[in-house]
C-alpha cells in the first residue's frame, strides 16, 4: 500500500492537536485516579470521526490506510498511551466487525455512543482460542451464554463487549454483548500497571440470552475473526508503543541536555551517549517495523511479529529513559515512569509476547510441514 | 492474592539457597546458625504481617504518599530488625552486613517497600557504626534499642542526595565539580546547616537523619562531614514527599535546612571525613541493596511459580509446558547468582573491611565497657577527643588493606548491579509469562515490577556502580569520566 506522505502528516497534526486539547489536560489525572472509562475523551474522539477511521468510505468511514491509523495512534500515544488505546482499540474493533461482514453488530455500535470492549480469550496454537463461555442454542434464534469470558479491555459501564464462546458441539463463536444488561456481569474496573485510561474488568455471563443476530461469526469464521481482531489490535498496540518510545526518548534527551553531573551535561558522558544511541536505533527499528506491517496490509503473522518486536523495544527504551533521569525518572511528576508502565502493559496486549512468539512459531511450522 | 506459602521453594533454608552456607555450617556452625535464625525471623514477620498488607499499603500510598504504616513497623519490634546491627554493648544484636542482607532478602520477598524502611534505617545508622562513633552509639543508637524494647520504633534516614547532585555526591572523583546546595558552616558551638536533600527514604518519618554536608561548598572533598539531625530541630523541615512508581510503603522525602543549628556533639565522626565515610558506608550497603533486589526477584519468582501451578492453557498447567519450565529454570539461576553476588559483597566487607577492626583488642575492650559507663562525661570527653578519633582513623588506615578495600568496592557494586538487573528481568519476565492478568494490582506482580526499577537507581545508579567496579578493578590506571 503506497503511503501518501502529505496525508500522513495531516493525520499526525490532527491527532497531535486533538491530544493537546482533549487528552493532555486529563492524562495524568486519569492515570492517578480510580480506574474508570474516559467517556469524555471517547466522545470527543467520536465527534472527530476517530471511531470510523478504518472503515471504507462506502461504509460511512474515512478509509484510513493502516499507516495513517498507525500515525494517528502513535501521535495520541505521545501524549497518553492509555487514551490512544481507548480510541485505537475501538476503531480497530469497528473495522474488524466491518471486515467480518457483521453488519447488524456494526450498525448497532455505530448508532450508539458506546465504546467496544473485547474479552480476550487465551490463544491456542495457530490462532484458535480457548474460552470458558458456553453458548447453548435455545430455540432457533437465541443463545444462552454461561461462564467467565475473562478480562475485557476498554470496558465502559454500558459499552459493547466482543466475547468468544463455544457451542454445545465445541464449535467457536464470536459475539457481541452489552454491559449493563441483565446477566452480563462486569466486575469493577481494575487498578492496573499501566494504560489506566483504558479500563480492564472481568466479564462473565449467567444465563444471558443473546439473540443469534448478535453472533458475529460461528465455526471457522469465528477463528478467522479472532485472528483478524488480534492482527488489528496488534497494529494499534504497536503504534501506541512507537508513540510511547518517541515521547520517552525525546524527554530523556531533553533532560540529558539540561542535567549537569560529573562535571558536564550528562549527554556528554560517553556511556550515556551509547544508551541514547541504542534508544534511537531501537526507535528507528520500531518505526520501520510499524510502517512495514502497515504497508503489507492485513497479515496476522506480520502484525504479531511487529507488535512483539516493537513492544519489547518500547519496554527497553522506556526503562532506559527512566534510568537516564536517575531518581527523577522514578517520580510521577516527570511522567516517564508512566511511560515505562504503559510500555510494559502494551507488551501484554493483545497477547503477551512469549505467547505471541509461540503463535508465530505455529504459523511458521505450517509453512514447512 | 496468590498463596506463595504453598510453594516449596519459598520454604528453603539458607543452606539450601546458598551452597556456601552448607559448607560453612561445618566450619563455622555458630555463624551459619545465627544467620539462619535471622532468616527465619524475617521470613516469619514477612509472611505473618507484611505480605498480607503489602497491596493495601501500596494502594493507600498511591492516594497519599505521606501514609506510613506505623502499626506494621511496630509489629516488627519483637524481631529486633531496627537494632540488629547495633553493637551488643549498646543492647543491639551486633550483626554485620551479611545478616542484614539475609534479612532484607526475606523481607523483600514479602514486600520490598516495607523492607526498604529497614534498609534505609540501616543506611542511616551505618555512618555511626562504621565511623566507630561510640558517642552516638551510646545515645541515638541506644535510643533505637530502648525504644524497640518498648515497642516504639525509632527510625533513621541517610541524607546524601541533593537536587542538583545525585551521582556526584556518591563518588569522590565527581564530587569536586558537584553543584552542591547544602553546607554546614562552622559557628560557635556547632554548625549552621542550610540547603536541601531530596529523595530521602524514611525522611518524613525518621527521628534521626544522618546528613552529609561540606563545611565549605567550594572544597567539598576536603570538608565533607556527617551530622545527626533530629526531627523537630529548629530550622529543619520535611518538604515534599514524593509520589513514586513503587516501593511506596517507604516514603521518600525532601529535607529542608534553613539555618538549622547542629550542636558540635552531633557531628558524626571527624570533620572532613565525609567522603571516606560515604565510600565506606556505600561499600557496606550496596551488598544489602543487592539482597533487596534479590528478594524482589524472588518475590516475583515465587508468585509466578504459584501461578503456573494453578493456571492451565490448552488443558495443561503452565508449569508443565516446556517454554515455561525453561524460563523458570533460568530465572532461578539468575536469582541464585544474584544471591551469590550479594553474599560475596557482604562477606568480603564483613571479613576484610571495617568490621574486622571490631575484633581488635582495643575495640573489644571498649565494647566490653557497658554503655552507661561510656556515657560518663569524662569518658565521653576522651572518646570524643580529636586524639581518640584520629587514633581510630589511623588504626583503620593501618589495619585495612588497600587491595581489600578495592575488592570490597568491586564486589559490593557488583552485587548491587547483578541483583537489580536480575530483579528487573525476572519481574518483567513474570509479567510476560502470566500475561494480561499480571497487570492487575491484586495479583502483586505488577507491584513487584514497579518496585524492581528502584533497585537500578538508588544507592548509586547502575551506571555509577559499573564505573565504581572499573575504578576499583584498575585503581592505578583508572581516571574519572571520559
Ligand atoms: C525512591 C528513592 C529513594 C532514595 N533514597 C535515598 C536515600 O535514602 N538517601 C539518599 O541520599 N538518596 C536516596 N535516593 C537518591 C538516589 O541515591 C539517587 O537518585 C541516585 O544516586 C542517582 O542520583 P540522581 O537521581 O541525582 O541522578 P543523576 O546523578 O542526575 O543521574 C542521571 C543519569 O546520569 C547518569 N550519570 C550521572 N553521573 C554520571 C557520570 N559521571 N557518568 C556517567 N553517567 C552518569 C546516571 O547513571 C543517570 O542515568 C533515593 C532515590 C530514589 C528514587
Amino acid at each position: 500500500m503506497a503511503i501518501d506522505a502529505q496525508r500522513l502528516a495531516e493525520v499526525e497534526q490532527t491527532a497531535t492537536r486533538f491530544a493537546a486539547r482533549h487528552i493532555e489536560p486529563l492524562a495524568a489525572e486519569w492515570d492517578h485516579g480510580d480506574p474508570s472509562f474516559p467517556l469524555f475523551v471517547f466522545a470527543r474522539g467520536r465527534e472527530a470521526g476517530f471511531d470510523r477511521l478504518m472503515l471504507p468510505e462506502s461504509a460511512g468511514g474515512y478509509g484510513f490506510s493502516p499507516a495513517e491509523v498507525a500515525a494517528l495512534v502513535a501521535a495520541l500515544a505521545r501524549t497518553c498511551a492509555g487514551h490512544a488505546m481507548v480510541i485505537g482499540v475501538h476503531a480497530a474493533l469497528v473495522a474488524t466487525l466491518h471486515d467480518a461482514g457483521a453488519q447488524a453488530a456494526l450498525a448497532q455500535v455505530l448508532a450508539s455512543e458506546q465504546p467496544i470492549a473485547v474479552a480476550l480469550p487465551e490463544p491456542l496454537s495457530a490462532g484458535e482460542f480457548e474460552t470458558a463461555v458456553s453458548a447453548m442454542l435455545v430455540g432457533k434464534d437465541q443463545y444462552h451464554l454461561n461462564g467467565p469470558a475473562g478480562l475485557a479491555i476498554n470496558i465502559a459501564p454500558a459499552g459493547f463487549i466482543i466475547a468468544f464462546a463455544k457451542d454445545a458441539a465445541g464449535s467457536p463463536l464470536a459475539l457481541l454483548a452489552q454491559a449493563g444488561q441483565n446477566d452480563v456481569a462486569v466486575g469493577a474496573a481494575e487498578l492496573t500497571l499501566g494504560l489506566r485510561a483504558m479500563p480492564l474488568a472481568e466479564v462473565s455471563f449467567a444465563d444471558h440470552a443473546l439473540p443469534s443476530a448478535q453472533v458475529i461469526a460461528a465455526g471457522e469464521p469465528a477463528n478467522a475473526f479472532y485472528r483478524a481482531l488480534l492482527a488489528n489490535l496488534c497494529q494499534v498496540v504497536a503504534a501506541a508503543a512507537v508513540g510511547v518510545m518517541q515521547a520517552a526518548r525525546t524527554q530523556a534527551l531533553k533532560y540529558m541536555a539540561e542535567r549537569y553531573q560529573g562535571g558536564k551535561m550528562i549527554i556528554d558522558h560517553e556511556h550515556l551517549r551509547e544508551m541514547i544511541g541504542v534508544m534511537t536505533a531501537n526507535q528507528i527499528a520500531a518505526e520501520g517495523a510499524l510502517s512495514c506491517v502497515a504497508e503489507r496490509g492485513p497479515n496476522f503473522g506480520a502484525a504479531l511479529g511487529a507488535k512483539f518486536a516493537i513492544t519489547e523495544a518500547a519496554v527497553l527504551l522506556t526503562t532506559d529513559a527512566v534510568q537516564l533521569l536517575g531518581g527523577y525518572g522514578y517520580m510521577r511528576d516527570y511522567g516517564l515512569e508512566k511511560r515505562m508502565r504503559d510500555a510494559a502493559m502494551l507488551a501484554l496486549l493483545p497477547v503477551a509476547n512469549p505467547r505471541a512468539a509461540l503463535l508465530l512459531a505455529a504459523l511458521e511450522k505450517k509453512t514447512v510441514s | 492474592m496468590t498463596d506463595f506459602l504453598d510453594v516449596e521453594i519459598a520454604q528453603r533454608s539458607l543452606g539450601e539457597m546458598a551452597p556456601r552456607m552448607k559448607i560453612l555450617a561445618g566450619l563455622m556452625p555458630d555463624y551459619v546458625r545465627e544467620l539462619e535464625a535471622w532468616q527465619a525471623k524475617a521470613r516469619e514477620y514477612g509472611r505473618r504481617f507484611v505480605r498480607p498488607q503489602a497491596l493495601e499499603i501500596d494502594a493507600k500510598c498511591r492516594r497519599d504518599p505521606r501514609y506510613f504504616d506505623w502499626d506494621l513497623i511496630r509489629r516488627a519490634m519483637p524481631y529486633g530488625f531496627l537494632s540488629m546491627a547495633i553493637p551488643k554493648s549498646a543492647g543491639g544484636g551486633g550483626n554485620l552486613t551479611t545478616t542484614t542482607a539475609v534479612v532484607l532478602e526475606e523481607l523483600c520477598a514479602a514486600c520490598s517497600g516495607v523492607a526498604n524502611v529497614f534498609g534505609a534505617h540501616g543506611l542511616g545508622i551505618s555512618g555511626i557504626l562504621l565511623g566507630f562513633d561510640l558517642y552516638h552509639v551510646d545515645r541515638s543508637l541506644a535510643d533505637v534499642v530502648e525504644s524497640e524494647k518498648r515497642g516504639e520504633p525509632v527510625i533513621f534516614a541517610a541524607a546524601i542526595t541533593e537536587p542538583l547532585a545525585g551521582s556526584d555526591v556518591e563518588d569522590a572523583g565527581y564530587l569536586r565539580t558537584a553543584k552542591l546546595m547544602t553546607e554546614a558552616r562552622p559557628v560557635a558551638g556547632g554548625y549552621r546547616l542550610n540547603g536541601r536533600k531530596v529523595f530521602i527514604s524514611n525522611g518524613s518519618i525518621a527521628k534521626y537523619s544522618s546528613v552529609i554536608a561540606p563545611l565549605d561548598r567550594t572544597r567539598p572533598n576536603e570538608t565533607m562531614s556527617a551530622f545527626l539531625v533530629r526531627a523537630g530541630d529548629p530550622g529543619f523541615s520535611v518538604g515534599r514527599v514524593e509520589e513514586k512508581m513503587g516501593m511506596k510503603a517507604c516514603p521518600a522525602a525532601e529535607l529542608i535546612f534553613e539555618d538549622c543549628f547542629v550542636p558540635r556533639e552531633n557531628l558524626i565522626g571527624l570533620e572532613g571525613d565525609g567522603v571516606r565515610g560515604v565510600e565506606t558506608v556505600l561499600g557496606a550497603s550496596r551488598g544489602p541493596v543487592g539482597a533487596i533486589a534479590t528478594g524482589v526477584a524472588r518475590g516475583a519468582f515465587e508468585r509466578l511459580v504459584d501461578f503456573t501451578v494453578r493456571k492451565k492453557t490448552g488443558g495443561r498447567r503452565l508449569f508443565d509446558q516446556q517454554w515455561v519450565q525453561i524460563r523458570l529454570a533460568d530465572m532461578a539461576r539468575r536469582i541464585f547468582l544474584a544471591r551469590q553476588a550479594y553474599l560475596d559483597g557482604c562477606m568480603t566487607f564483613d571479613f576484610t573491611g571495617a568490621p574486622k577492626l571490631m575484633k581488635l583488642f582495643a575495640s573489644r575492650m571498649l565494647d566490653a565497657v557497658p554503655s552507661h559507663v561510656r556515657r560518663h562525661p569524662l569518658i565521653t570527653r576522651v572518646l570524643r577527643s580529636a586524639t581518640m578519633q584520629r587514633t581510630t582513623r589511623r588504626m583503620m588506615d593501618e589495619r585495612l588493606d588497600e587491595n581489600d578495600l578495592h575488592h570490597i568496592q568491586q564486589y559490593s557494586s557488583g552485587a548491587k548491579i547483578t541483583g537489580s538487573d536480575t530483579a528487573m528481568s525476572v519481574a518483567y519476565e513474570a509479567l510476560q509469562i502470566v500475561g494480561l492478568e499480571a497487570s492487575l494490582h491484586r495479583h502483586e506482580l505488577e507491584k513487584i515490577f514497579r518496585d524492581a526499577k528502584l533497585t537500578q537507581i538508588y544507592e548509586g545508579t547502575n551506571q555509577l556502580n559499573r564505573h565504581n567496579v572499573f575504578i576499583n578493578l584498575f585503581p592505578r590506571e583508572a581516571g574519572h569520566g571520559d
